[in-house]
């Protein structure tokens, strides 16, 4: 009688089955390889987690603007274009971190050129960014030069920039301002809504961290729409690795990883739990909400007239306001962080802000004058901004006696 | 304010906001007391009062209006086209154009036999009438924006009267009127600067001194060196133009009387022709 083996390890596999398991031994590993080297869409890393990973992204206006320091540079480079009419400014735009990111520039105003050596050789004999001049008579004080794309070194490996740069001169002194119009970007679904989710990066600190950026937040369907750091609307945010946003509240990190040396940036997050507290908005038209100072950094999309945000304490929000078009915004001033907004499990929180806006005056004496301020102020006496492109018109005054009109006029800014 | 504004008035704020709100804000009321004449009349009435002193008392001097009026228009004129900024200038000049015109009326009384006293009763006069302008022209309400008029004018005042008494200094020789112009306008800027500098050291020192723009330092200077020359050029013109304000000028300047004309020679008296004797017979 055959004595049956009862025994845990396998039996030898038949020569089919073992070419089977190693075939998908090998795609299961290729797959995971793959994975690990291409962009990793939104999607899940664990339960809890969501991957997003950035794509680079030129916008046509600036998103964020960089005050670059000038170093005068007294003595001629090594190879210099040929000579120009006009003055000739020399310097360096000093980037902070790596000293490596310095590059050297020669401007010929009259010209409306600018030479700029990016290999950080001496030579800036290669072509020139042009920038209309329309005044050929009289001196130059400012231009700008578009379409500039950089490389610049951070601890991650070398970054895109693409910016418009703005020289001025100030006396004897140049400045210059970078109009930065690259960003990263992903798309990320939490609870089935879509996001555009991104990085906007300050100058770079040489750390190649980007805890020095702004997040990008705003609904997927909004991602055409152009942005700024300062528009005041709140479409970016501090970066924040403990985030609430869409109810739930998060860790956020930015992982980082490089593709032919150019960092790729992704953010995951991960779902936190967090005892939550009745927040209770009673203005009209808000679209947004940012809470910071607290547990959490608070992002309120849209938000209804009651909340559940993180129990904490926080400074005063951050406010954008739209209905048909008209938008308008509330940026907290340092003056108002002694005010903090508690939040507690028990008893609801009220923030008495939003619309509708109020075209506010006081009245002073100044003398024989009569001092008017104006304000547009919230529900909660707030003070909003108007989101308007290029420069708005002013707002106007009235001044009656015995309902006749005595006086009128525009409010100056100041 | 029109000066006759007086009592309740309603004041509204318009913007279009949109969706977000009402494009005209509420009325909000105020109870707007008119200035009262008495203190606004208070420099010019100061002025007449110098006019009936007994120097004064001749046509030659009611001239100091003219001077006094151009200035007034000047600034009414010019206020439209500056920018709001520059507003409580205004009052300065208005205050330093009363003091000037209160010490060419009493220079008589502010000449002394020494070159310093004169300057120190020049500046004591120019400061209490300027003061005396300036102050009236103010409401119990002081704001920040009142005392950075004052200290200007209190700049202005001190810099014209050094100015002055350097000039008659160097023109004691000679009274020559284009002269006198430019080194006044020299002077000016010089002691605008001297006085300017030091603060301007001091922001530097604080800045860490790596940034220094020197327009920064001298286009306001000068600019205000040229403003303060501005409103002294009409008592200057008035100066040159009026034997009587110009003997003013020249005493408070300490400069030397000219020589009286010299007369002409006299041609040899030739005794009138006597009547022919033959007549006489």
């Amino acid at each position: 009688m055959a004595k049956r083996e009862t025994s845990f390890l396998p039996r030898p596999w038949p020569g089919n089955a073992w070419t089977a398991w190693v075939t998908l031994v090998v795609l299961l590993l290729s797959g995971l390889l793959l994975l690990a080297a291409v962009p990793v869409p939104s999607g899940s890393t664990s339960s809890n987690a969501v991957l997003v990973s950035l794509e680079y992204q030129e916008a046509e206006r600036a998103v964020v603007n960089w005050g670059v320091p000038v170093s005068a540079q007294i003595t001629p480079f090594k190879k210099e274009p040929a000579a120009a009419s006009g003055k000739i400014i020399r310097g360096i735009f000093i980037f902070s971190g790596a000293a490596s990111n310095s590059i050297p520039f020669l401007w010929q105003p009259k010209a409306g050129r600018l030479y700029l050596d990016t290999n950080r050789t001496q030579d800036l004999t290669g072509d020139p960014f042009k920038a209309p001049v329309a005044d050929t008579t009289g001196p130059v004080y400012e231009q700008t030069f578009t379409n500039v794309h950089l490389l610049l070194n951070t601890a991650s490996g070398i970054s895109r920039v693409l910016a418009d740069i703005l020289l001025y001169e100030y006396g004897s002194q140049s400045m210059s301002t970078f109009e930065v119009r690259s960003f990263w970007q992903g798309k990320l679904t939490l609870q089935g809504r879509d996001w555009q989710a991104g990085l906007v990066q300050y100058m770079p600190n040489g750390s190649g961290s980007f805890d020095n950026s702004r997040l990008l937040l705003r609904p997927w369907e909004r991602r055409n729409q152009p942005f700024n750091t300062a528009d005041g609307l709140q479409a970016t945010v501090p970066f924040s690795r403990k985030l609430f946003l869409d109810g739930r509240a998060w860790q956020l990190e930015c992982l980082t990883r490089s593709h032919d040396a150019e960092p790729s940036p992704a953010l995951q997050f991960t779902e936190q739990s967090a005892p939550l507290g009745e927040l209770k908005i009673t203005g009209q038209f808000v679209q947004r909400v940012i809470l910071a100072g607290g547990p959490f950094l608070v992002v309120l999309d849209q938000p209804a007239a009651s909340v559940q945000v993180p129990a904490g304490s926080y400074n005063q929000p951050d406010i954008a306001l739209e209905q048909n078009g008209a938008a308008a915004y509330c940026v907290s001033s340092p003056s108002q962080t002694g005010r903090r907004i508690s939040v507690s499990a028990n008893t609801p929180a009220v923030l008495n802000v939003g619309g509708p806006l109020t075209n506010s005056v006081t009245v002073s004496r100044e003398g024989r004058d009569l001092d008017l301020d104006y304000m547009l102020v919230g529900a909660g006496g707030e003070s909003y901004k108007m989101a308007t492109n290029g420069l708005p018109k002013p707002p106007a005054f009235a001044v009656y006696k015995d309902d006749k009109k005595i006086g009128s006029g525009e409010f100056e800014y100041g | 304010m029109p000066l006759t504004a007086d009592g309740p008035l309603a004041v509204v704020a318009s913007y279009d906001i949109g969706a977000l709100g009402s494009k005209d804000g509420p009325r909000v009321l105020y109870d707007w007391v008119k200035p009262g004449m008495a203190s606004l009349l208070l420099p010019w009435l100061a002025i007449l009062a110098l006019l009936a002193l007994t120097p004064n008392r001749r046509a030659a001097a009611w001239l100091i209006w003219l001077p006094l009026g151009c200035l007034i228009a000047i600034n009414k004129a010019a206020q439209p086209l500056l920018p709001s900024e520059t507003d409580f200038l205004a009052d300065a000049i208005t205050a330093l154009g009363a003091g000037l015109g209160a010490v060419w009326l009493l220079s008589n009384y502010l000449r002394r036999q020494y070159r310093f006293i004169t300057f120190l009763c020049v500046l004591l006069a120019l400061a209490g009438f300027s003061v005396l302008a300036f102050v009236s022209q103010q409401t119990l309400s002081l704001s920040p924006e009142t005392f950075e008029v004052a200290i200007a004018l209190a700049v202005s005042v001190m810099t014209t009267a050094v100015a002055l008494g350097f000039c008659g200094l160097i023109c004691r020789g000679r009274y020559r009127p284009f002269g006198l112009y430019v080194w006044l306008l020299l002077l000016l800027a010089v002691i605008w600067l001297v006085i300017a500098a030091p603060f301007f050291l001091i922001q530097m020192i604080a800045q860490g001194g790596d940034f220094v723009d020197w327009s920064d330092f001298f286009l306001p200077v000068l600019a205000a060196a040229a403003v303060n020359f501005a409103v002294l050029l009409p008592f200057l013109i008035l100066s040159s133009a009026s034997p009587f304000f110009r003997e003013r000028l020249k005493a408070l300047l300490h400069v030397k009387p000219e020589p009286p004309p010299v007369p002409p020679p006299l041609a040899p008296s030739v005794p009138p022709p006597l009547p022919d004797a033959a007549l006489k017979a």
